[in-house]
């Protein structure tokens, strides 16, 4: 086990991709084993010390940044243990520190997938299975929490969980099960999750499965050492593109009746982002006032494929000469780049400002996701604030941020993000869909649960966690 | 006006691994991709056609695989396109291609403007357009990396220089080679794709264009590749530690030995 206590060295674990200041630790460990996992949560509980588990620090709430105690590293569990390819698909064995690059890396090998693909491809599978992570294909193929088969917690008394779905399932509201020859049972909370795609808070349902309380639990209820996931079968071709509008509406309208078509990622970037890829990138239209960029599985023949998007993008006035394709794969790579390179370029400018960018990670039921969209336009119109919406529209699922240039600007945007979050909540949306909580939204969450669930996750951290030492500050305070 | 554009499918070299052993390129799994530089060429013809009407040609030799290079071609917006292969091709140095591709384009015949890559990212040579003209006795300016002015009969352009750039002006028909700084490429479109799609490449052997056999394949190339080595990495530096004046005395000590 490694112990770190250089504070030159220790400076990287308090701090990920939210800009959340202050954070401090006396020590960080990095186990190297899984039984080391296990010592140091356990001498951990017996004094009482704060254990904050950190990934690789591409979080975007503050997850893993700690206020006291000390830092769990995960980074040294990084093997690959099994990966077996079926018939039809296949899963992979791996530890919680395997970056997703690695993995997915590993997968194409074998001729299979692995679903996730988010822009941080430097993040362990570790933190996206403690925040239920998406990306832009979950579309298709849904969150991290479908792929989790099975996975090893340590909880916080340091003894290890070794958990299969199917294997505990709730009666109701109540879960009940045995470890290390400790009985515990687990009042899940009560509340409806909303019906969109979700990462707030402890995910409680009806006769749910154990695993799925460990999938987005932020760190919360027990270190994630290692996970079987489920893989698919390798798509065959992948048929790309990015068609430009000449206003918002007819791109939202496409976006609609392109969810019908099933297409793997249906992502959408406003005027802002256009104009920040037009200064690197010349060919884009200069009248395009939104973009879509789509990406679909070829599974029959290419020209069906081209057929049917001809008729969807002629339909909403699009002109196919102006709507880029992807050739091969270099250019595929291409598209893909431009994709990360609009958040990233944003994390760069609020980076280089001095004041944090300020991002909404909202999802509504796909119906409402006009009424978000106007309500959005409306309102950054009239605030006059330099921001970009981008994201994934095909799920109802688009990212404000918003970059302001001094305090006063930094306060109009926190506003603004509340009222974002309280619109979003009154058309039955969530607070966060696919960032977790963490430390920053810990207001938002409250707003979405009440009281009341907040209280009802308390309780189920009390059962496993029951000095509270893991995860401290993360969801919400205890 | 008529514009030729010669291009070649070169596997991609983010991608490319040496076999350790024999020194040779592993091309199993390597993509294949238009010469990067040819794709200025590309942009270059399609504008040149868009601002003066006309047409663009684009022709490749190669493995009958290089159709996709210039489907890729049509996508962007090129009008036509011919594929020039046939096994006698095979071995052909950059004597041998420039010849083929100069038979090819008399086959053509009526073109005003040839346009190449600067070379091509596998070979390196910067040879075939040159040659080409060479070939075809036409005038030829290098690193073109603006095209001031153009008519049917002569064109200004700008070439790119170590310091500053020449203007040159030259009569038509000619073959200019351009520089990454002449253009940004366009991406395939939709519509382009669709047309690619469909496109029916004619294939040009070497009877087809009345190849003197002596002069192509490996037979026909003058150049003998002796041995393909991969250099020897050069050794990491050596960061020099301490105070200002330590470092400076060190650092010319170091080089009065290096001399």
């Amino acid at each position: 086990m490694l112990i770190k206590k250089d504070p030159t060295i220790i400076q990287s674990y308090l701090e990920d991709s939210s800009n959340l200041k202050g954070g401090h630790t006396e020590r960080v460990v990095i186990p190297q084993t899984i039984d080391e996992v296990s010592s140091v949560l356990k001498e951990a509980d017996t004094k009482r010390v704060p254990v904050t588990v950190s990934g690789a620090g591409t979080g975007q709430a503050g997850g893993r940044v700690p206020f006291g105690g000390i830092v769990l590293s995960t980074e040294k569990l990084s093997a690959i243990k099994e990966i077996r390819k079926f018939d039809k698909g296949g899963y992979v064995v791996l530890e919680a520190g395997v970056l997703i690059k690695d993995l997915k890396e590993a997968c194409e090998q074998k001729e299979l997938f692995y679903t996730y693909d988010p822009t941080e491809q430097t993040a362990f599978v570790g933190g996206a299975i403690a925040t239920n992570a998406s990306g832009a294909r979950s579309f298709r193929y849904g969150p991290t929490r479908q792929y989790v088969k099975g996975i090893r917690v340590a909880l916080a008394d340091g003894s290890i969980l070794l958990l299969k779905r199917g294997e505990v399932k709730a009666k109701g509201r109540i879960l009940g099960f045995e470890a290390s020859g400790k009985r515990y049972k687990i009042n899940l909370p009560a509340y409806k999750m909303p019906d969109t795609k979700n990462s707030a808070g402890y995910y409680a349902k009806d006769d749910m499965d154990l695993v799925d309380l460990f999938v987005g639990q932020e760190g919360t209820l027990g270190v994630i050492v290692e996970a079987e996931l489920g893989l698919i079968d390798r798509p065959k071709e992948i048929f790309s593109a990015f068609a430009f509008f000449k206003d918002e509406s007819s791109a939202w309208s496409f976006a609609k009746d392109s969810r019908l078509a099933r297409p793997l990622s249906i992502e959408y970037f406003d005027v802002n982002c256009l104009k920040l890829l037009g200064e690197r990138d010349h060919n884009v239209p200069d009248s395009a006032k939104a973009a879509i960029f789509f990406e679909d599985e070829i599974t029959e023949t290419e020209d069906a494929v081209m057929a049917k998007w001809e008729k969807l993008l002629s339909k909403h006035g699009v002109s196919l000469d102006n709507t880029w394709v992807a050739m091969n794969e270099k250019t595929h790579r291409e598209f893909l780049d431009k994709r990360h390179f609009i958040p990233e370029t944003m994390s760069e400018m609020a980076k280089r400002s001095g004041f944090p960018k300020v991002s909404t990670d909202l999802a509504t039921p796909k119906e409402k996701l006009r009424d978000m969209l106007e309500f959005y336009k409306n309102s950054l119109e009239k605030n006059a604030l330099r921001h970009f919406v981008f994201g994934h529209i095909g799920d109802a699922h688009l990212h404000v941020n918003m970059l302001p240039a001094d305090q006063k600007e930094y306060e109009k945007c926190k506003n603004l993000q509340l009222e974002f979050v309280k619109k979003s909540l009154s058309l039955g949306g969530t607070v966060s869909a696919e960032h977790g909580i963490g430390k920053s939204k810990k207001g938002f969450l409250k707003l979405l649960y009440g009281e009341k669930g907040i209280n009802e996750m308390i309780e189920v951290k009390k059962t496993l966690d029951r000095n509270l030492i893991l995860g401290r500050g993360n969801v919400f305070d205890t | 006006m008529h514009v030729v554009v010669c291009i070649k499918q070169v596997p991609n070299t983010t991608q490319v691994r040496i076999n350790p052993e024999t020194n040779t390129l592993i091309r199993d799994g390597v993509e294949s991709i238009i010469n990067p530089f040819d794709m200025y060429a590309i942009e270059e013809g399609i504008r040149l056609r868009e601002k003066f009407g006309g047409k663009v040609t684009v022709i490749s030799m190669g493995p009958p695989q290089a159709d996709q290079a210039l489907k890729e071609a049509i996508s962007m917006g090129c009008d036509e396109a011919i594929l020039i292969t046939d096994r006698a091709f095979a071995g052909s140095d950059t004597w041998a291609t420039s010849y083929v591709l100069s038979q090819a384009i008399k086959k053509i015949k009526d073109f005003n403007v040839i346009l190449c890559g600067k070379q091509a990212s596998d070979g390196d040579t910067a040879q075939v357009g040159p040659g080409i003209s060479t070939h075809l006795d036409i005038p030829q300016v290098t690193y073109v990396k603006k095209i001031e002015e153009i008519s049917e009969k002569s064109a200004r352009v700008e070439r790119m220089m170590e310091e500053g750039f020449e203007i040159i002006e030259i009569p038509l028909p000619c073959l200019f080679t351009v520089v990454k700084e002449i253009n940004e490429p366009r991406l395939p479109s939709l519509k382009g794709k669709m047309k690619a799609k469909k496109a029916e490449i004619p294939k040009w052997s070497a009877e087809d264009l009345n190849c003197d056999f002596d002069k192509i394949g490996l037979d026909g190339s003058p150049t003998r590749v002796v041995k393909i080595f991969t250099p020897t990495p050069r050794k990491g530096g050596e960061i020099l530690k301490g105070d200002t004046k330590e470092i400076v005395d060190r650092l010319a000590s170091e080089l009065k030995n290096e001399c």
